[in-house]
């Protein structure tokens, strides 16, 4: 199942060779031997590496050469394999050794080595031999250290920096025979590594990249600190920070943007006339030198997401993103009972609220801005009925992605999705508690009051004057004081691959990314199909999900 | 006689607030370089959104009163010109029109747009909303033509490039976002803090000839209470010509500029 990451194929332009203290035999521009030295020759390679492995910030992830500075903990937490592959392809070598013609008896049995070193560390040799000749493995592979290898930086809001790695061969003289001179053809060398691809973190509604949560390496940044005097997404960040996951949290969508203009910020990113204001995924993407991601969804990110995931499947090979998996996190996708409410409300039906009209009135006083917005525009499209329509239109996400590479158009199959959920009626009461909404005081009103977690769905009918009134269906729903647990499963049929639905209760509502999801506190975001073990520690869990998307990441190669 | 004392001193109160809640959310600078690109377009009677049924019969599609989230359409009558049909449309898995359309001449100094009947609308022509474009194409274009469009306000928001590709549109405000910031979701037991205020600063529209360079003009108008992008978002080209700003939350009133290379 494991297929490698290449970062830098083999025969590409970026590792063309420095001839060291070698003397070129005369052979050099032979098209089966473009690179010969002799005898203690040295060839040296300059091979760029512009995948970052990690979070990739200079100082904290990586040194200014691109050197791992946690290695352990990224390759523990399955952000990186333990060792890099070298590759060296010395096919021309045995013809060289053999006289030139494929196939031909060897003129001798030459056998030598080849020292190699990375970066100004010895990582091993390899032998040649003659032996090999007709039809023999040419490739030569070694094992790299991980920390020997030097990656690409970060640059946020711009191409990573790529890691200049030096590769020197050092033929050794002590084993040349007689009858075959050290002379060597190597035209290429390659490094392989299995990588975690860049984790693109979407927010939801009436949000930004602050819902993610300021504790990110760099507190004035990336996910935005400030914005929030409580921070609900910390525990999420610090979950991928502590792990070292390479993750991005800038994507930024307009508070109250509807599903189809979250798409189209998803897709092609908002600009300013001198700066991006948002990355596409793409661009996030190609923040760390790749063409492929993961997306993690909050609330109405998911419909964002699901809207843009068709987009970019349309999208031409060269333009289009290589998904390999999606999580959402409390995703609306039968829609929110919430918005059934306040679009109610907004229509007219102001009986909807029933006593929470009071909660309504007192909010409207206090935090006007806020309480307009949570009544907002991003709403309208967030309705159990509306909502349903756009299940119609995106009935399943793509089963696969087709993008290009250098090696021409590579498809991904059967990328996987998820979804999560949560209850925050941790007592069973039926209705949410301070304790376990926690909402401000008017929600709080308007939740109670209102008795919100038994709504599924709010229907309009007007009276013979035509004034509107709201008639909520009154179902028992575990929900998140946002989102009702049914709503956030995504199961459509037809997916391919992974489909595992995540369900467990929360330890807080909506606005609170704990993860149950994918970090902290007692988690319970265990795939339906395995059982949780009893007293698992949530670090244990942590590993699991990252695993998983480390699987993921290495069904398809870069 | 205390306690009636102390109630009406709190009804006071908490109407003043009310009212003070109740004002223009965007309140524009229209000074004399203004008025030779721009002028302001009304909708005397507003927008009425009509009671639209499901296809039960019985059940109503529940659809906010029409505001400043939701869109225009634009058609024009007969031949291309000054004159603009106008009608309000809420977008959801179907689009949902206002009742009313009006037709209005954007060459007109008094501004005050005409209604006219569903008859005209379906008779008209049908011309582009110019919004955005992809962001990452724009910035490289932007970028290829050589000049530093600078923003007066402090933070960027979305440019405004006009189709013919002849002016751009630097959106920016200076101001606060208010105290309270963040998700309105719920959050903690008590409000963090109390904000009666709410966002307020200055909006402001650098307009740039792309060709020269040069500006032609900053449009200034004060916000309150509203996020300046959603006054930003909301913004874009009638055909290659006309550039339209909102200026209230009901869409009754908006700021048309002519922009367009042709100027």
């Amino acid at each position: 199942m494991l297929v490698v990451v290449v970062l830098c194929a083999c025969g590409i332009a970026s590792a063309q060779p420095v001839l060291g203290n070698c003397v070129d035999n005369g052979w050099g521009n032979s098209s089966m031997c473009p690179f010969i030295y002799e005898l203690n020759g040295t060839v040296t390679y300059t091979l760029n590496i512009n995948r970052v492995v990690g979070p990739g910030i200079v100082n904290v992830d990586v040194s200014p050469t691109g050197q791992l500075l946690n290695p352990a903990t990224l390759i523990a937490n399955g952000v990186v394999s333990d060792h890099v592959v070298l590759k060296v392809n010395a096919s021309n070598l045995v013809l060289e050794a053999c006289g030139y013609i494929p196939g031909s008896p060897c003129i001798s049995d030459p056998s030598y080595t080849h020292d190699v070193y990375v970066n100004g560390h010895y990582e091993g040799h390899y032998e040649s031999t003659c032996a090999t000749c007709p039809s023999g493995n040419l490739d030569h592979f070694i094992n790299v250290p991980v920390a020997d290898v030097y990656f690409a930086i970060r640059n946020p809001g711009g191409a990573p920096t790529p890691g200049i790695n030096t590769i020197v061969i050092v033929c050794n003289p002590q084993q040349v025979h007689s009858s075959c001179e050290c002379n060597d053809g190597i035209p290429a060398v390659g490094l392989e590594v299995t990588a975690m691809y860049p984790i693109v973190l979407v927010h939801g509604w009436n949000s930004g990249p602050w819902a993610w949560g300021p504790e990110t390496p760099d507190p004035s940044g990336p996910c935005g600190a400030g914005q929030l005097s409580t921070d609900h997404g910390r525990t999420f960040i610090n979950t991928l920070v502590a792990a070292g996951a390479p993750f991005y949290c800038s994507i930024s969508i307009d508070r109250q943007a509807s599903t189809d203009e979250g798409a189209s910020a998803l897709l092609v990113g908002r600009v300013s006339g001198r700066k991006v204001l948002s990355e596409s995924i793409a661009q996030a993407a190609a923040e760390f030198g790749s063409r492929h991601a993961h997306i993690v969804t909050h609330s109405k990110g998911g419909l964002f997401t699901r809207a843009f995931l068709d987009e970019n499947a349309r999208q031409d090979p060269g333009a289009q993103v290589g998904i390999v998996s999606v999580t959402t996190i409390d995703a609306p996708h039968h829609g929110s009972v919430l918005s059934d409410v306040v679009v109610a409300y907004n229509s007219g039906a102001h009986d909807v609220l029933g006593l929470g009209n009071i909660g309504y009135f007192f909010g409207h006083l206090f935090t006007p801005t806020k309480l307009k917005n949570a009544f907002g525009a991003g709403n309208r499209d967030m309705t159990v009925a509306e909502v349903s329509a756009f299940n119609v239109d995106h009935p399943a996400p793509p089963s696969q992605y087709r993008v290009s590479t250098s090696d021409g158009v590579l498809t991904i199959l059967n990328p996987a999705y998820f979804s999560t959920s949560g209850d925050a009626d941790l007592d069973h009461s039926g209705s949410l508690g301070i304790d376990e909404a926690a909402p401000y005081l008017w929600l709080e009103a308007l939740f109670r009051w209102n008795q919100l977690r038994r709504v599924s769905e709010v229907t309009l009918t007007p009276d013979a004057q035509g004034k509107l009134h709201a008639t909520p269906t009154m179902l028992l729903q575990a929900n998140d004081a946002g989102v009702t647990v049914q709503s956030a499963r995504y199961n459509p049929p037809g997916i391919m691959g992974f489909n595992e639905i995540v369900t467990g209760p929360h330890l807080a509502n909506h606005a609170t990314i704990l993860c149950s999801e994918v970090g902290a506190v007692p988690m319970y975001c265990y795939p339906s199909s395995s059982p949780m073990p009893a007293g698992a520690a949530s670090d244990v869990l942590i590993s699991i999900r990252l695993a998983e998307l480390t699987l993921l990441e290495t069904l398809s190669p870069q | 006689m205390k306690l009636l004392r102390s109630v009406l001193v709190l009804a006071l109160f908490l109407f003043a607030l009310d009212a003070a809640n109740a004002a223009d959310v965007v309140n524009l600078d229209l000074n004399a370089t203004a008025r030779e690109y721009c002028r302001v377009l009304r909708f005397p009677a507003g927008w009425k959104m009509p009671i639209y049924f499901e296809p039960d019969g019985f059940h109503v599609v529940p659809l906010s009163k029409f505001a400043l989230s939701d869109d225009f359409e634009f058609r024009v009558p007969g031949l291309q010109g000054t004159k603009f049909l106008v009608r309000g449309v809420e977008k959801l898995s179907s689009k949902y029109y206002t009742s009313n359309i009006y037709e209005a001449d954007f060459a007109d100094p008094s501004g005050a747009a005409q209604p006219v009947g569903e008859e005209q609308w379906n008779s008209g022509t049908p011309v582009p909303w110019h919004v955005r474009e992809q962001a990452r194409d724009l910035l490289t274009k932007i970028k290829s033509l050589g000049f530093a469009f600078k923003p007066t306000g402090r933070d960027e928001s979305e440019v405004r490039l006009s189709p013919d590709s002849g002016a751009i549109i630097v959106q920016s405000y200076s101001g606060t976002l208010g105290r309270c910031g963040g998700d309105d979701i719920p959050l903690g037991v008590f409000p963090t803090c109390i904000d009666i205020r709410g966002p307020h600063g200055k909006l402001f529209f650098d307009v740039y000839n792309t060709e020269t360079g040069r500006k032609l003009i900053t449009l200034t108008a004060k916000f309150s209470r509203i996020f300046p992008n959603e006054v930003f978002s909301r913004t874009g080209f009638v055909t290659e010509r006309y550039f339209l700003i909102p200026l209230d939350e009901k869409r009754e009133k908006c700021l048309i500029c002519e922009f367009g290379r042709s100027r």
